[in-house]
């Protein structure tokens, strides 16, 4: 590797299980193509092997490593150093707070790396994703079509199959829980689960009993009625699934009736 | 558990090096002398390297592990018994490529780059003896109902 001369400050949320958030300061020197998370690799590895994020795949794929970049919620592996100051962020996101940011933070070079959005902390930039987890589960994303020898497969157009193609990409980072409801309802399911739902509700393999039960389950007082349209969730996502307009979709399609 | 509680207590106590230091050294020798192209000079290199990166290992040192709530999401931690899986695996790789000296699918040696059916169509398995170095043993193949031939295109 290449060792360039530039260095690169970063301001870290700290949170010991049952301690106070802190802020710690690290400086680290630049690679080329580094990306925000190979930047906290550098930290792990030469300042502070208690440093807790998570990770697995490195490549935008897993969704593992979501993370608050510069009060921008985003994949750390995706956001490379160098970029992260000058991409411009989406407009109108909420204001996020963790801790209290010490007042010498240099707005300008130093970036802040913050954990996810409304979710209790576990440990740094380690969030609790089990109401995440739950309310997935609740929507229950599957096909339950039971097979046999005859028709064992389930045929689908590719036109049908393309009109659903985005939201299948979703790699449930829970990014996308910045959405401004996610913040004072707790028990609202949040965009990752209704978009989930309704990839499968338009699905056209999906049985019908099935989709009344998805339906059913998203029509709650805390899915999508709850939703309040901010679009948060569009903006943010760092697959371009769009869980707004789904929700939008389900509410004008399945819930009018 | 006590003899993880024990190895984790040594670990924060060790005065050698970085969990970093030793995963760089592992994995230029293995990229400069395990690659592709696999060479006699460069496989006994690796196999002499990895037992000094062992050494090092033994004396590895991380700080904070000896508390439960130190241990919670450590991935500093994590990582480093990552490392001594991947240092073991490292060794054994290097040593049975050095012994096999023929090539034979995706181990390839320009030294030796026919297949020596006569020598080595055995599973090669390394053990480590009781004084903690490396030792081949083997084992027939099943061939079944195929005759082993060269595979030519």
């Amino acid at each position: 590797m290449i060792e360039m001369d530039n260095k690169q400050k970063f301001l870290i949320y700290r949170k010991k299980p049952d301690g106070k958030p802190v802020y710690e300061r690290f400086e680290v020197p630049l690679t080329p193509g580094m990306s925000v998370l190979e930047a906290l690799f550098y930290i792990q590895d030469h300042f502070d092997s208690s440093l807790a994020f998570r990770f697995a795949c490195r490549g935008a794929i897993c969704g593992s490593c979501g993370m608050t970049i510069d009060k921008f919620p985003q994949l750390a592996c995706k956001t490379q150093v160098l970029n992260a100051k000058s991409t411009k962020k989406p407009p109108k996101l909420p204001q996020l707070t963790f801790g209290d940011i010490p007042t010498n933070w240099d707005e300008k070079t130093e970036i802040l790396i913050e954990p996810l959005p409304n979710m209790n902390i576990i440990k740094d930039l380690v969030v609790d994703m089990e109401p995440f987890w739950e309310f997935y589960r609740y929507v229950q994303p599957y096909f339950k079509r039971e097979y046999n020898d005859i028709q064992p497969e389930s045929l689908q157009s590719p036109e049908k199959a393309r009109s659903i193609e985005h939201l299948v990409y979703c790699i449930l980072c829970g990014i996308c829980w910045t959405c401004p409801v996610n913040d004072k309802n707790s028990k609202y399911l949040g965009p990752t689960a209704l978009a989930k739902a309704y990839r499968f509700i338009a699905d056209s393999r999906l049985s019908d009993e099935h989709r009344s039960t998805i339906v059913d389950k998203v029509s709650d007082t805390n899915a999508v009625p709850a939703c309040e349209k901010h679009f948060v969730c569009n903006r943010v996502c760092p697959k371009n699934v769009r869980p707004g307009t789904a929700i939008k979709n389900i509410r004008e399609e399945w819930l009018s009736q | 558990m006590d003899q993880t509680l024990n190895l984790f207590s040594k670990w924060e106590s060790n005065a050698g090096k970085k969990p970093i230091e030793i995963r760089k050294a592992m994995g230029e020798t293995l990229s400069h002398n395990v690659f592709v192209f696999r060479t006699e000079i460069e496989l006994q290199q690796a196999v002499s390297d990895l037992k000094n990166i062992q050494k090092e290992f033994n004396s590895v040192h991380i700080p904070n592990i000896t508390t439960t709530e130190n241990r919670r999401f450590n991935y500093g931690l994590i990582r480093t018994l990552e490392l001594r899986n991947l240092i073991d695996i490292a060794e054994v790789t290097a040593f049975a490529a050095h012994w096999r000296k023929e090539s034979r699918g995706a181990h390839y040696r320009t030294d030796y780059p026919s297949r020596n059916d006569d020598d080595y169509l055995v599973h090669s398995m390394v053990i480590r003896n009781e004084i903690g170095n490396l030792e081949m043993q083997t084992k027939p193949v099943k061939l079944g109902i195929f005759e082993p031939k060269p595979r030519e295109y």
